[in-house]
C-alpha cells in the first residue's frame, strides 16, 4: 500500500541519503510544513544541509539551480504550483536545456524541476494548469509525467541521473491516491523495462482490442472507464507514456496497427498540444491503415474555471471520453 | 392480451425526449404496426407503431416529456378495461428489482452491440426481439444474427471491428516486405494485418506501420483464430520461397496474388496462386503462371506464354510470345527471350542474357557467351 | 632604469591583446569573413583584466555576457579558441556551436539572455560553497541588465545565504542605444545596499587601480563567504556591436581621451618604450598567426553535431 505521495516522499529520503550532491529547494519546504503538497515533509529535518527554502523566486532559484548544476551539484526543484514555470521558462529554455549543446561540451549536468500539475481541486485559472506544452518541443528537455500506473519515486530517483534538464510533472489529483499496480489492479497492467517506463492496460486480455486510447498524467478516470467499456463490451488497449518530450512510443504504432482506432486524452487546453503531435506521429507510422480520423481530446480552449461544475466541464472526463470513443468506433 | 407501452429508447444517448404527438384518439382501436405516437430527441423524430392490437388508452399527455421505459399507454383487449391489474404489476416488478426501469432500458445494449447493428445498418427492432438470457442485446447476439443472414463478404466484415477487405498476413520482414506493403497500400481490398518473420530483433516493431507479431511457425494458429483471409510471401529467394509456401500449404494455409495496381493482365491469362506481381509488368493475354511465381518490376510475359511455379525475376525480363518455362526457374536482371523456346526446370539464367535457343532443365545460363545449343 | 612590476607589464599585454583581437574581429566583420555578431569591450578593458586578474583561475569561477570577449581573453588568453569560435570554426571553444555570445571554457561561462546569468553564478557560488572549495564566483553585468528582476532575485538570495559571488557592473551609461537616464532611476551602484550587500564604486579607466580594488574584494568575499557589488564607470569606444552607435560624436572623443590602454601605454613607455614595443609586436604577430590558422579550419562537420539531435 503506496501512494503516490509516499513513494515520492520515500524516494526523495533515499535519494539525499545515498548521494551528496543532491540537494532540494523550493519555496515552503521546510518541516514542519513539509511543501504546498508535503512531498518534502521529513526532509529538512534529516537533511539540513541540504534542503533550501527559497524566497518567492522562481526564475531566480530556477537560476540558481542550473548554476549549481553546471558546477556539479543535483538539484531537484520544487515549483509550488506548476503554473509558476512561466517565471523560469528563460532559465528552463535558453539556459538549462542549451547548456551541453551550446558549450559544445560533455557537461555533467543533472537538474530535475518537480512540479504539481492539473485541475480537478477548483484552485482556478492560475493554480490548475496543464502547461507542458509550452515546453514540449523545446529540445533537451526531459519532461516526465509519472500517472498512477507508475511509480513517481522510482522516476524522480531515474530522473536526477539523466543528462540535462527534466520537467517532472505530478499531478495533483494523484498525491492521495494509491498506485495501481499488476498486483492490485482489477485489470491487465503492463509495465515497459524502460527507465521512464509505457504503461500499457487493457480491459480484456482475451479478445483482441477495439481501440487504442493513449494518454498521460492525471487521467484519474481511466479506472472508472476500463470497468465502464468492459461492461459495454469495448475492449480497449490504454497506452501510458511517462516521457513526454519525444515521438511516439513505437509500441503506440503497434497498437494503433491492430485497432486501427485511435483516442488521445491530454488535460491540457486547446490545439497544437502533446496529442497533435502523436497523432502526427501514429499517421505517419500508419500510413492509411487507420479505419478512423484519430481523435484528441483535451481541456477546452479556455481558462479553467474555479467553480467545481464549470472545471468539471472544463477538464476531459470520463462522459467526454467515453463519448467520443464511441464516435470514434462508430 | 392487454398490454402496457414503453417510451422506447430513440437514441442511445438520450434517455428523454418529447412526445409530440398521439395519432390515436383514446378508447380508438389500433391494430398492430399502426402509426401510433411521434416521439422527438434532440437529434430526429420517431414514429413509435403498435406492437400489438388493443383499444388504446394514453397514460402520459401529448407534448410531455418521457424517459426511456416510462410506461406512456395501454392497448387494452377489451373497451374501457381496467387498467389497474396491469399497472400494479408493473410497480411490483418494479419493487422487486431495485434496479429502476429506466436503467434497465439503458443497459439493454450494450455499446458494442449498439455500434455493430448500426454498421450493419440492422434495424434496432430486429434486434429488440433477440436479447440474451440476461436480457441485454450483446455483441453475441448481434453476431449471431449476421453470422444466420452473411453472405461471404459480409463474413469478413463481421468478425468484430475488422474491415470488409481481404486481410493478408505478410510472411518476412525484410527488403521485399516493403515492397509488399507498398503495393497493398495502393490496394483498397487488400490490407496487410500482420507480418511474421523469424528474426528477434523485429519482434514487436511495426514495418510501414504493420505489427511483426512472431515468427512464421505462428501462421497456423492465427491462420487458426481467424486472424487474416490469406498469406503472402515476402521472400525473394527461390528455394526458401518455394519451400515456405509448400509447407504452408500443406498446413492449409491459403496464399494470395499481390499485383501491383500498374501491372497489365491480358485477355484469358491467368495464374495460381501465391504470386507477386510488381509494378509495371504485363501478363500477355493467353498466357498461364502456376503458383508462387515472383515478378520484379517490368517483366513481361508475352501471350501465349506457360510456367510452371516458384519462378523468380529480376527485374526488366522479357519475353516474347509462345514461351514454355518450367517450374523454379530463377531469372537475373535484364533478359531477352525469344519466340517459342522452352526452358526447363530449376535452370538458372544470369542477368543480361539474350536466350535464343531452348534450355534444358537444371541447366545455368552464363552471361558471357549468349546461349546456343 | 625604474623597475616595473611583472604584473603590469601582463595587465598591459593582456588589455593590448584584447584591443587588438577585438579590432581585428572587426576588420574580419567588415571583410565578410565573419558571419553573425560580435560586442567588443574597446574602451573598457580595464575592468576585464583588473578583475579577473584578481581572481584564482585554476578553481574561481566567471560568469560573463553578451560582451564577453575580454573577460574570456583574460581569463584564458586563448585567441585562436575565441577567433576560430566567433568564425564558427570546429577549432573554436565551444566548436562554432556557440559563437560570441555563448562562451564555455574550463570554469568561464557566458549566455546571450541578460540578467539570468546573475542567477545562474549565485547558483555556482553555492554549489563551490556546499563543495567547500574556496572558490569564489565573479559575475560581469552591464547598466542595461540591471532592468531585469532578476538580478534582484539573485542578489537577495547570494546575500541572503551568503555566498562567495563578486557581482562587477560594467556602467558604460549606455544599453545598446538606451542611455542610463532613460532606463534607470536612482543610482545603480546604491541598489545592492537594499539587500545587505556591501558595495564598491571606481572609475575603471586605471588597469592597476582596478586590479587592486578587484584583489580587495576577491579576498574579502572569500575570508567572509558573503557577497560583494562593484560599480566601474566606464564607456565602450566602439559601437554597441557594428555600425549601431548613435551617440554623439563628440560624447566618444571626450570619453576616449580616459583610454586605459592609452594611458597605460603612456606610462610604461616613459619606462621602457623597447618592452612596450615588443610586447605589442609579439600579440600583433600571434593574431595575425590565429587569424591565418583559423581562416584554413573548418567549419563542424553536419552529422557531428546533429549526432547530438533528439530522435
Ligand atoms: C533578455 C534580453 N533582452 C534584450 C537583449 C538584447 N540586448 C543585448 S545587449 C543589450 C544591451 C545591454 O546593455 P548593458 O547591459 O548595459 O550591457 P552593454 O551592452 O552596455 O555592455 C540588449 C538590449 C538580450 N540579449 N537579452
Ligand atoms: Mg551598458
Amino acid at each position: 500500500m503506496t501512494t503516490y505521495l509516499g513513494s515520492l516522499q520515500l524516494h526523495l529520503q533515499q535519494l539525499l541519503s545515498v548521494d551528496s550532491t543532491v540537494l532540494v529547494m523550493g519555496e515552503d519546504i521546510l518541516d514542519p510544513y513539509g511543501g504546498a503538497f508535503k512531498v518534502t515533509k521529513g526532509l529538512s529535518t534529516k537533511f539540513p544541509d541540504r534542503v533550501i527554502t527559497t524566497p518567492i523566486s522562481e526564475a531566480g532559484f530556477i537560476g540558481v539551480a542550473n548554476g549549481m548544476a553546471l558546477r556539479g551539484l543535483k538539484p531537484i526543484v520544487e515549483i509550488m504550483f506548476g503554473d509558476f514555470i512561466t517565471l523560469g521558462a528563460d532559465q528552463i529554455i535558453n539556459y538549462a536545456a542549451k547548456f551541453a549543446a551550446m558549450y559544445q561540451s560533455a557537461l555533467e549536468y543533472h537538474l530535475v524541476i518537480r512540479m504539481p500539475v492539473g485541475g480537478g481541486r477548483g484552485y482556478g485559472p492560475t493554480h490548475s494548469q496543464c502547461l507542458e506544452k509550452l515546453f514540449l518541443g523545446i529540445p533537451h528537455i526531459t519532461i516526465l509525467a509519472p500517472s498512477i500506473y507508475h511509480d513517481p519515486g522510482l522516476m524522480l530517483a531515474s530522473a536526477i541521473q539523466q543528462p540535462g534538464p527534466v520537467l517532472f510533472l505530478e499531478h495533483k489529483l494523484l498525491y492521495s491516491q494509491e498506485l495501481i499496480t499488476p498486483a492490485n489492479s482489477p485489470f491487465a497492467v503492463n509495465l515497459s523495462d524502460e527507465s521512464f517506463p509505457l504503461v500499457r492496460l487493457t480491459n480484456n486480455t482475451e479478445k483482441t482490442a477495439d481501440l487504442t486510447l493513449i494518454t498521460y498524467g492525471g487521467a484519474l478516470w481511466l479506472p472508472a472507464l476500463l470497468q465502464k467499456m468492459a461492461e459495454e463490451e469495448i475492449w480497449l488497449d490504454v497506452l501510458v507514456p511517462s516521457s513526454l518530450n519525444q515521438k511516439a512510443h513505437p509500441t503506440l504504432a503497434v497498437s494503433a496497427s491492430h485497432t486501427g482506432r485511435v483516442v488521445i486524452v491530454e488535460e491540457g487546453a486547446g490545439p497544437f498540444g502533446w496529442g497533435a503531435q502523436i497523432a502526427y506521429d501514429l499517421q505517419h507510422a500508419m500510413l492509411n491503415r487507420l479505419t478512423a480520423p484519430i481523435a484528441v481530446i483535451h481541456a477546452e480552449n479556455t481558462i479553467i474555471p474555479a467553480t467545481q461544475a464549470l472545471e468539471q466541464l472544463h477538464l476531459p472526463n470520463l462522459q467526454k471520453i467515453e463519448q467520443k470513443i464511441y464516435e470514434v468506433l462508430s | 392480451m392487454s398490454v402496457l407501452l414503453y417510451a422506447p429508447m430513440v437514441n442511445v444517448n438520450e434517455e428523454q425526449m418529447n412526445l409530440v404527438e398521439w395519432h390515436k384518439q383514446p378508447k380508438e382501436f389500433v391494430n398492430k404496426g399502426e402509426l401510433l405516437a411521434t416521439f422527438e430527441t434532440t437529434k430526429s423524430t420517431y414514429d413509435f407503431h403498435a406492437t400489438d392490437p388493443g383499444f388504446f388508452v394514453p397514460l402520459v399527455e401529448a407534448g410531455s416529456q418521457v424517459t426511456v421505459g416510462e410506461v406512456i399507454a395501454a392497448l387494452t383487449d377489451q373497451p374501457n378495461e381496467d387498467i389497474q391489474n396491469l399497472l400494479s404489476v408493473e410497480t411490483k416488478t418494479e419493487e422487486a428489482k431495485p434496479q429502476s426501469l429506466q436503467q434497465t432500458a439503458d443497459n439493454r445494449w450494450t455499446r458494442k452491440a449498439e455500434i455493430l447493428a448500426q454498421r450493419h445498418n440492422i434495424p434496432p427492432q430486429e434486434m429488440e426481439r433477440r436479447v440474451s438470457a440476461d436480457n441485454r442485446i450483446t455483441e453475441e447476439v448481434v453476431q449471431a444474427y449476421l453470422q444466420q443472414k452473411s453472405t461471404t463478404a459480409e463474413k469478413q466484415a463481421n468478425q468484430g471491428f475488422s474491415n470488409a477487405t481481404e486481410r493478408i498476413l505478410i510472411l518476412g520482414g525484410g527488403n521485399v516486405a516493403c515492397l509488399v506493403l507498398d503495393i497493398l497500400a495502393r490496394i483498397p481490398q487488400q490490407t496487410a494485418v500482420a507480418i511474421l518473420d523469424d528474426n528477434p530483433a523485429l519482434q514487436n516493431t511495426t514495418i510501414m506501420g504493420v505489427p511483426v507479431l512472431g515468427n512464421l511457425d505462428r501462421a497456423k494458429s492465427l491462420f487458426d483464430q481467424n486472424f487474416f483471409d490469406k498469406a503472402a510471401l515476402a521472400v525473394g529467394i527461390l528455394p526458401t520461397r518455394r519451400e515456405l509456401f509448400e509447407r504452408l500449404t500443406t498446413l492449409g494455409i491459403p496464399f494470395v496474388n499481390i499485383i501491383d495496381p500498374s501491372a497489365i493482365i491480358g485477355v484469358n491469362a491467368g495464374m495460381g496462386t501465391g504470386n507477386m506481381i510488381m509494378a509495371f509488368c504485363r501478363l500477355g493475354p493467353e498466357s498461364q503462371i502456376g503458383d508462387n511465381n515472383f515478378l520484379s518490376a517490368y517483366v513481361n510475359i508475352e501471350h501465349h506464354n506457360k510456367m510452371g511455379s516458384h519462378c523468380t525475376f529480376g527485374p526488366g525480363v522479357a519475353m516474347s510470345g509462345g514461351v514454355t518455362i518450367g517450374s523454379s526457374v530463377r531469372f537475373g536482371t535484364g533478359i531477352y527471350i525469344e519466340p517459342r523456346l522452352t526452358i526447363g526446370s530449376n535452370s538458372v539464367i544470369a542477368s543480361g542474357v539474350t536466350l535464343t535457343a531452348d534450355v534444358p532443365d537444371n541447366t545455368v545460363v552464363r552471361a558471357k557467351a549468349n546461349f546456343h545449343n | 632604469m625604474q623597475s616595473v612590476p611583472a604584473l603590469e607589464w601582463h595587465l598591459y599585454q593582456q588589455m593590448y591583446l584584447i584591443r587588438r583581437t577585438e579590432e581585428t574581429l572587426l576588420d574580419l566583420f567588415s571583410q565578410g569573413l565573419l558571419f553573425g555578431t560580435v560586442h567588443t569591450c574597446i574602451g573598457q578593458e580595464a575592468i576585464a583584466v583588473g578583475v579577473v586578474n584578481a581572481i584564482d583561475k585554476s578553481k574561481d569561477v566567471i560568469w560573463s555576457n553578451h560582451r564577453g570577449h575580454g573577460h574570456f581573453l583574460a581569463y584564458c588568453d586563448n585567441i585562436e579558441g575565441l577567433i576560430a569560435e566567433v568564425m564558427g570554426k570546429e577549432t573554436g571553444v565551444c566548436r562554432g556551436i556557440g559563437g560570441s555570445q555563448h562562451l564555455h571554457y574550463n570554469n568561464f561561462y557566458t549566455n546571450g539572455i541578460l540578467g539570468g546569468t546573475v542567477a545562474c553564478a549565485v547558483g555556482s557560488a553555492m554549489a563551490e560553497k556546499k563543495k567547500n572549495s574556496g572558490a569564489i564566483t565573479v559575475v560581469f553585468l552591464g547598466d542595461g541588465a540591471m532592468g531585469e528582476g532578476i538580478v534582484y532575485e539573485s542578489l537577495n538570495m547570494a546575500s541572503l545565504w551568503k555566498l562567495p559571488v563578486l557581482f562587477v557592473l560594467e556602467h558604460n551609461q549606455y544599453a545598446q542605444t538606451t542611455p542610463t537616464s532613460l532606463a534607470h532611476t536612482g543610482d545603480l551602484s546604491n541598489r545592492p545596499k537594499a539587500f545587505g550587500i556591501e558595495t564598491r564604486e571606481i572609475k575603471a579607466d586605471n588597469v592597476i587601480s582596478v586590479n587592486r580594488l578587484a584583489q580587495e574584494c576577491v579576498h574579502k568575499v572569500r575570508t567572509q563567504q558573503k557577497p560583494l557589488f562593484i560599480t566601474m564607470h566606464t564607456y565602450r569606444f566602439a559601437p554597441h556591436s557594428k555600425g549601431d552607435d548613435v551617440r554623439p560624436a563628440a560624447e566618444i572623443e571626450t570619453a576616449k581621451r580616459s583610454d586605459p590602454l592609452t594611458h597605460m601605454r603612456w606610462a610604461l613607455a616613459q619606462i621602457n618604450e623597447r618592452r612596450v614595443a615588443s610586447i605589442e609586436n609579439e600579440v600583433d604577430m600571434r593574431i595575425i598567426e590565429a587569424v591565418e590558422t583559423v581562416k584554413q579550419q573548418l567549419v563542424l562537420a553536419p552529422e557531428m553535431f546533429f549526432a547530438g539531435r533528439q530522435p
